[in-house]
């Protein structure tokens, strides 16, 4: 879709997770539910590829196949020139210094039983990066990298404030110097005044460390903010991809189009025409057939309902999967 | 205000919670109203005691876990802080309903959803089943749940977070209450179903003439359906207005930074490298007591040094909005 | 200082512990000492002075054969406690190992707990008479007979709380930090589980306590010579309406014993909630 030049950090093609779905008898075929189905694209050095969508629409799948937390069921994920699912178990653990996630829920990703420092100092432990004094050395400029104090280090996570805790995430996601990093709904369960503190602090480690990110939300403002292209899912397939200016200004499938009409106003006397989509998102396990939106897109044709669209380039840096744009 | 009487009137009301280390002060000193067939909205952050304010108008929060303290609140000439336990009983889900975030922990998992709205029915109204059924079905079709009586027979796992919102809402409206408290009705939704839900209750509101009471975090929520808004920060109202002066003039500097620091929709322009927000450094103080004065001081950037003293009075900006700063607009 | 202060402290908002930690503190040091706590030697007949009631010189009187019983239940702290402790010991050490195979193996999960549900489904002193029934009679099959009874109920708990931690989001996140399994499992899941496995030890060696004197009693435990409290009810069986003290002391001490475990139990399931305040 993107020229796979050599800037190209991240290249993932025709991804697929399919998990099983346990069966009603022994003897029935398993079903699977189709979380993600096909999935292409790519990240270059440096850059934020937002990747948006609704709950259910296959994204955090997306994220956690790349690091292969989750085995893809198909497709290639190469990191530079390596596909990371060809690798042994061992390989990937080395690989894993540089790929990186921050997690959703400040409060479940920590391990309540260890201190700030043993949770920031377990990858660096783990790689043998420092020990002693160096290690010692290490954590204090993580901490300070990303707004904690040196007193924060004893403490256990229940006494941190949510904001606190999803910098210790962050600390412990930069500490072996990753070159990609998944921000899984990072910001999602932060109230508004805390969520721009870690937006900032996110663009600014991008900008000092020249990190490359995966950011993975449902909430269009934060992605639109932070993102360089922006990916829209839909039960397991991107169905739009573009620059966030065009996706925003210039959306061109009908699921983005409500998306974006859907976003609260800013202002009570703002006019915004809404477009409400009817019904909910069909199940993953049984997607309707041809166009997946076409349950419940006000603009289905005939058509839709038996061919599926394939991804097409629209413009320059933006391409879509809908038959309305033939 | 309002030549209407107010439908529900809350006065200096004071709340604690009995925390491991001693009480704290969820809710301090807030007074407003309500009036009938308005949508009033209380906006602020977690921890800024708007859903113990909910909470404590329903009489909800009780010892061991924390108590109103002090002040009243007036419905239909009674004070619920004074109520006995049965005469609150009947207020509760019957004039006063709530609808919850979470839709899933609020339904019985194994009961369906018909019996769950047929037993409601039933308890409040004693209608026969038959009755009950159709006035189920009613409820349903109301809030927009497709195929009304095949729902009845589902279970709500069965249904979808938007879908099991909508029983919610349904079951909330049984007894048409005159007050609908709506504590994040639509924060565990996805927007294109909250737009569903944003919807639904607007709809709701013309049809049924019900006040709706919105807690929310989410200055977007409140731009789309409330006609007034009480902002909270730390237990006290910092900034009470209608929606369109609080957008158009918002005067504290808490109120002001919280619209500043999410990122705008539409601001990205092409090839232009994204600016940072505006944050509000530092976090929210632990309301145990000792704080005097503006708990907002140590994050403020307008902060004299009587902020710290005392807790600034409402001061009037126009009729109908106010708010407590003493330094609203950066006089050093 | 400062320790022992916050020893005393911690009894104080927890004394339920503190008081049950005494006493099996004393229930020990009568067992290491025993042989300095005024006692004779517990096997010594002496057909002379049989059935005495508790006197100056027998504190809990004789036997029908003239031993002196407050040697006896003394020297058979040695042996419940001893018994309570090794199978508490063997029955975590298996029931770890095994709970986090099948937590973590879906393969060894099937057959494994098929074994266990067949274990748990035959009664439990029926299993543990079968057993001694097959050996030489001695404390080490009765440990072993009463491990294998509480096995299963350790492996329960550790793979149920384990499947409920797998999915755990910080699990997760050690995984991405390149955490090996070995590594996660003992410096994030088996800390995360220890407090209900800590309440369910002390549980377990009050158990084993009372299994061993219910072998005892009914003669399929250990051999009779040895002073166990379950020998010394067993053997005023007949005699009990003449000489109750003969039965009295020794089962006050199993009493006080497995009521102390018990307490202890319950302590420490508040003491160990991570929703308290820890650390101070």
């Amino acid at each position: 879709m993107m020229d796979g030049s050599d800037s190209m950090l991240l290249e993932v093609n025709d991804l697929q997770m399919h998990y099983p779905v346990r069966s009603r008898s022994w003897f029935a075929k398993p079903d699977y539910v189709r979380a993600v189905d096909g999935v292409s694209f790519s990240i270059a050095k440096g850059e934020t590829l937002g990747l948006i969508g609704e709950s259910g629409c296959g994204k955090s799948s997306v994220g956690r196949s790349l690091l292969r937390l989750i085995t893809p069921t198909a497709g290639k994920v190469r990191l530079e020139d390596v596909n990371i699912l060809d690798l042994s178990k061992r390989e990937m653990r080395d690989r894993r210094r540089e790929m990186q996630i921050i997690f959703q829920d400040p409060f479940s990703s920590l391990d309540p039983r260890l201190t700030a420092e043993q949770i920031v100092s377990e990858p660096l432990v783990n790689f043998k990066v420092a020990k002693g004094r160096e290690l010692s050395r290490r954590i204090e400029e993580l901490f300070d990298q990303v707004g904690l104090q040196k007193q924060h280090l004893k403490r256990f996570p229940h006494e941190f404030s949510g904001g606190q805790r999803q910098r210790l995430g962050i600390a412990r996601a930069m500490a072996l110097n990753p070159r990609f990093v998944v921000c899984d709904e990072a910001v999602s369960a932060l109230d508004v005044s805390v969520q721009a503190q870690i937006i900032n602090l996110l663009m600014d480690l991008q900008e000092q460390l020249g990190l490359s990110y995966l950011f993975i939300s449902h909430d269009l403002a934060v992605v639109e903010h932070i993102s360089d292209r922006v990916a829209v899912m839909y039960l397991g397939k991107i169905v739009e991809i573009a620059d966030c200016h065009s996706i925003l200004q210039n959306p061109q499938h009908p699921y983005t189009q409500a998306l974006v009409s859907a976003v609260p106003r800013r202002h009570p006397s703002q006019k915004k025409e809404k477009i409400i989509l009817k019904g909910d998102l069909p199940s993953a396990t049984n997607p309707p057939k041809g166009c997946r939106f076409h349950t419940r897109c006000p603009m289905a044709m005939e058509r839709c309902s038996t061919v599926e669209p394939i991804i097409k380039r629209f413009s320059d840096d933006h391409a879509v999967a809908c038959h309305l744009i033939d | 205000m309002n030549a209407l009487l107010p439908l529900i009137e809350v006065k200096n009301l004071k709340v604690t919670f009995h925390g491991r280390t001693g009480p704290v002060l969820a809710v301090d000193d807030l007074s407003f109203q309500v009036s009938p067939g308005e949508t009033l909205a209380i906006v602020g952050e977690s921890g800024c005691g708007k859903s113990a304010t909910a909470m404590s108008l329903l009489r909800l929060i009780q010892p061991p876990i924390g108590r109103s303290e002090g002040g009243s609140i007036l419905f239909g000439g009674k004070d619920l802080l004074q109520l006995e336990y049965e005469e609150m009983r009947a207020v509760r889900g019957r004039e006063i309903a709530m609808i919850f975030q979470e839709p899933m922990s609020s339904l019985n998992p194994v009961l369906t959803i018909g019996r769950q709205l047929t037993e409601t029915v039933r308890v409040h109204a004693d209608a026969s089943q038959e009755t009950s059924r159709l006035r189920a079905i009613e409820l349903l079709h109301l809030v927009g749940l497709p195929d009304p009586e095949s729902q009845l027979r589902k279970y709500p796992y069965e249904l979808s977070g938007g879908m099991r919102q909508r029983v919610m809402i349904a079951m909330a409206l049984i007894n048409k209450p005159s007050l609908l408290i709506a504590d994040e009705p639509t924060t565990a939704l996805d927007v294109t179903i909250q737009a569903q839900v944003l919807d639904l209750l607007s709809k709701l509101q013309e049809e049924t003439g019900t006040s709706i009471l919105l807690i929310t975090h989410d200055l977007g929520v409140v731009a789309e359906i409330a006609k007034r808004v009480i902002v909270m920060y730390a237990g006290r109202k910092v900034e009470e207005a209608t929606t369109i002066e609080l957008f158009d003039n918002p005067q504290h500097p808490y109120t002001r930074g919280l619209m500043a620091a999410g990122p705008r929709l539409g601001s990205a322009m092409a090839d232009v490298k994204k600016a940072r927000l505006r944050e509000i450094s530092g976090t929210v103080p632990i309301m145990n007591g000792e704080l005097v004065g503006c708990p907002f001081a140590e994050r403020c950037e307008n902060v004299l040094d009587q902020c710290r003293l005392a807790f600034p009075q409402d001061t009037q900006v126009t009729e109908t909005h106010c708010v407590a700063c003493f330094n609203p607009n950066g006089a050093t | 200082m400062s320790m022992i202060s916050r020893i005393f402290g911690f009894c104080l908002r927890y004394p339920l512990v503190g008081i049950s930690t005494l006493i099996l503190l004393a229930l020990l040091f009568v067992s290491l000492f025993a042989p300095f706590l005024w006692t004779v030697d517990p096997l010594q007949i002496s057909p002379a002075t049989r059935l005495r009631p508790p006197s100056l010189e027998h504190w809990f009187g004789t036997d029908a054969l003239g031993r002196d019983i407050y040697s006896r239940v003394v020297y058979g702290t040695r042996t419940s406690l001893f018994i309570g402790f090794v199978v508490t010991l063997v029955s975590y050490a298996f029931g770890i190992a095994i709970g986090f195979l099948s937590a973590f193996n879906r393969f060894a999960d099937t057959v494994l707990m098929r074994i266990i549900d067949g274990v748990m489904s035959i009664p439990s002193v029926l299993l543990a008479i079968s057993l001694t029934a097959l050996a030489e009679p001695g404390i080490w099959i009765v440990i072993l007979a009463i491990s294998i009874i509480e096995i299963p109920r350790v492996t329960r708990l550790v793979r149920g709380m384990s499947l409920a931690l797998r999915d755990a989001l910080f699990i997760e996140a050690a995984y991405a930090s390149g955490t090996s399994t070995w590594r996660t499992l003992f410096r994030h899941i088996l800390p995360n589980i220890s407090a209900p496995m800590f309440v369910q030890a002390s549980q377990i060696c009050a158990q084993a306590m009372l299994i061993e004197a219910t072998l005892s009693f009914i003669g399929a435990g250990v051999p009779p010579s040895n002073p166990t409290w379950g020998n010394i009810i067993a053997e005023g069986r007949s005699l009990y309406q003449i000489a109750p003290y003969m039965i009295l002391f020794a089962a006050m001490a199993l009493a006080i014993t497995v009521l102390a475990m018990n307490l202890l139990a319950d302590g420490l399931r508040d003491a160990l909630d991570p929703k308290l305040n820890r650390g101070g």
